[in-house]
């Protein structure tokens, strides 16, 4: 028996069994952070922090509602928040539970804000809040992937995307970069804000390509894994971007399908559990794995997913969920599809949990 | 490379030649031959068989490198150039396979023709029936399959092949049946035997259907599969080869997957190849290294760090060890998603040397 254990973990060396077991680490490491006195702690990692002074504290959202908390800033102190719908307020109380007076600075681009407090060093409960995150009126998001090395295009899909009417945000399901280097991570955000809404993302394995365990991706959008709920659609993004998902975050699904049974809900992730062409294989590294994914979510009923990787368009079913990929960012495409570069819209209804997609292609003669 | 070059060329000078060409029987083992077979021949496939006086084996071995590296980038360049189209993908996925297949056989004999063990005996004509049962252990992180039992038989009337096999058990619940038959177009048989001297190679046919029921997720996966395989005695190449082959097979798979909610299909490029020699101067068994790029295996396929998640199978070897002329033992290990490793007990009756 122990011949065959030696074995066994020999060979699971050979076979780098726990892919994306670091990433996990990662992601739990995401919204935490600390400078001198001043200390940020961000609920289930929904924001990243870019930067932390005595009196400067700066975020990215990935999430419509981050809430976090702040201890150390000191006199006049600025809380600065990226990624954001613009018009998000943002809110906080003392420990007495005591709303602290906010300044809303003047905006540099409507996805970022910037507040102003008078701050005395103790700890303060932050809460970005929409009007409308309770409203389930049909609304519209985005889902767009696959940008890699074609950045310096990107600003046609931004501005189709700004063109089309009353997308509240949009999901981008991974390989924002080609290598996933802080130089190209930097550029992606930067080109980001030429948009009117915020973009939530996942990673995809691109963005492992400079480091499998450390991408630099957590430092600058933040978790690979997590989820949110907004206008009662829940939206979880999964980090498949080495071909799995970790197990931990297997356990984490499990509560988020169960959260998310009685509402519409939405998964995405980079790399698709099935390819809808077999034989290509641009899917997990297991397809027991993937049919054990789909199975999980088909259960928990998930009214749809959406992925990348692929670089084109294809609408399809997986474990009677309707499923697409979108890969249309403009990474090298896909040849003979009559495709190009797309993102996709989606109308949702959230009370009949019903989505209707619309394609939209961006390179239209 | 260049250096490669002219290591081979230093050695050819340093070593007196053997035979101008091959000779019928394996030349004696030479360390300096070995240590050609690593440096340059990890570049250079052939440089050890080239510097143990094995021109022909030698030259036949780089061509199957140039060829494999050829049909490897052809693939590979097909596939980045139509950015895998759904429409010629598993054309150039095949392309590539095969190319991949030819590197590392090419590589791998040319090793096995400077330090392999003196050339084993295979069975002339095949057994009639073979049985195994083992124990497997499955270290699956995201499956968590744990323990399998296993069960399988091979029966063989004349070109004809049937083999039911089973795997049960592992924490997810599952499992794997397997129904494969097969027609032998060319190579030894029950019947049909390869001529002495001759280390036999063959071509199958193979149809197949898999059954892979993960009952505690609720999902089946039922796979109908169509292969052409094959095995290629290298002794054909040169006699520093004798008693290893070459294995290869090619195939397609149609899969229906019954989730709770609806039924999925799914379509599989099937492929497989290896190299591995025979053991013993009675036929006592064998040893085969391979890739398996199916993925959807107990195995499932490797998780690559980095950019390349996905693309690959799995990898592994078996060794078959008969301790008489009947029964045997049989060890395997495989690293894909899952790292596997188990031994059988093996039975067989008839085939002979």
């Amino acid at each position: 028996m122990k011949h065959l254990v030696a074995v066994l973990v020999a060979t699971s060396l050979v076979s780098c069994l726990g892919v994306a077991d670091e990433r996990v680490a990662r992601d739990l490491a995401v919204g935490h952070a600390e400078s001198g006195a001043v200390r940020v702690d961000v609920e289930e990692g929904a924001a990243a922090v870019r930067a932390l002074e005595p009196g400067l504290a700066v975020l990215r959202a990935n999430v419509p509602e981050p809430r976090f908390t702040v201890t150390g800033l000191t006199g006049g102190a600025v809380v600065r928040i990226q990624n954001i719908l613009a018009d998000a307020e943002l809110k906080a109380v003392d420990e007495a539970g005591r709303v602290v007076p906010l300044t809303r600075l003047p905006a540099r681009i409507p996805t970022e804000g910037a507040w102003s407090l008078t701050a005395t060093g103790a700890r303060l409960a932050f809460r970005l809040s929409v009007a409308d995150a309770t409203d389930t009126s049909p609304y519209r998001f985005g889902v767009y992937g696959d940008v890699q090395d074609a950045i310096d295009r990107v600003q046609d899909i931004y501005r189709r995307m700004n063109e089309e009417r009353g997308i509240r945000f949009a999901l981008l399901v991974g390989d924002l970069t080609e290598r996933g280097g802080d130089g190209e991570l930097e550029r992606f955000a930067k080109e980001l804000e030429t948009l009117t809404f915020p973009v939530y993302t996942t990673l995809g394995n691109h963005e492992l390509g400079k480091s499998n365990d450390d991408p630099g991706y957590h430092r600058w959008f933040g978790r690979g894994s997590f989820r949110f709920v907004f206008r009662g659609v829940q939206f979880t993004m999964l980090d498949s971007a080495s071909g799995t998902i970790a197990p931990d975050v297997y356990d984490w699904l499990d509560g988020w399908l169960a959260e998310g049974a009685a509402r519409a809900h939405v998964v995405g992730m980079h790399i698709p559990p099935i390819d809808p062409v077999g034989v290509r294989s641009g899917s997990f590294a297991s397809r027991a794995e993937a049919d054990k994914l789909l199975s999980r979510l088909s259960r928990g009923n998930v009214d749809l997913t959406v992925y990348g990787h692929v670089h084109s368009y294809y609408a399809f079913a997986n474990a009677g969920i309707p499923a697409f990929i979108t890969g249309g960012g403009g990474a090298i495409p896909e040849r003979m599809d009559a495709i190009g570069r797309h993102f996709l819209v989606f109308d949702v209804d959230p009370p009949a949990q019903r989505f209707t997609s619309t394609l939209v292609r961006v390179d239209v003669d | 490379m260049r250096g490669g070059v002219c290591l081979v060329v230093l050695a050819t000078v340093l070593v007196p030649r053997v035979a101008q060409a091959d000779d019928t029987q394996p030349p004696p083992r030479s360390p300096l031959a070995i240590g050609a077979a690593f440096v340059p021949g990890v570049v250079v496939h052939g440089s050890g068989s080239w510097v143990l006086g094995q021109r022909k084996t030698a030259t036949t071995l780089l061509a199957a490198e140039g060829i494999g590296l050829g049909l490897l980038g052809t693939g590979l360049a097909g596939l980045a150039l139509t950015g895998a189209s759904r429409r010629v993908v598993a054309p150039l996925a095949l392309v590539s396979m095969t190319g991949a297949a030819l590197f590392t056989v090419s590589a791998l004999a040319d090793l096995y023709g400077v330090i392999g063990p003196a050339g084993g005996t295979p069975l002339r004509t095949m057994p009639w029936i073979e049985t195994r049962a083992g124990v497997f252990g499955v270290h699956d992180p995201t499956l968590r399959q744990g323990l399998f039992t296993t069960v399988g038989l091979d029966a063989r009337h004349g070109p004809f092949r049937v083999s039911p096999s089973a795997w049960i058990g592992g924490g997810e619940s599952t499992r794997r049946l397997r129904l494969e038959g097969a027609y032998r177009f060319t190579g030894p048989t029950t019947t049909a035997a390869t001529s002495p001297g001759v280390e036999p190679s063959w071509v199958d046919l193979e149809l197949a259907l898999t059954s892979h029921d993960m009952r505690r997720e609720d999902v089946t996966r039922t796979t109908g599969e169509v292969w052409v395989s094959g095995r290629y005695a290298m002794s054909n190449i040169g006699p520093s080869l004798r008693g290893s082959f070459a294995e290869g097979a090619a195939g397609l798979g149609l899969a229906s997957v019954a989730h709770t909610r609806d039924t999925d299909t799914d379509t599989l490029l099937l492929g497989r190849f290896g190299y591995g020699f025979y053991l013993g101067a009675k036929p006592r068994g064998d040893v085969t290294a391979y890739y398996e790029h199916r993925r959807d295996g107990i195995a499932g396929g490797m998780k690559i760090p980095g950019i390349g998640a996905g693309y690959l199978g799995s990898v592994g070897a078996r060794g078959r060890v008969y301790l008489d002329e009947r029964f045997g033992v049989a060890v395997d290990v495989q690293a894909g998603s899952a790292a596997i490793a188990g031994v059988s007990l093996l039975f067989r009756e008839g085939g002979g040397p």
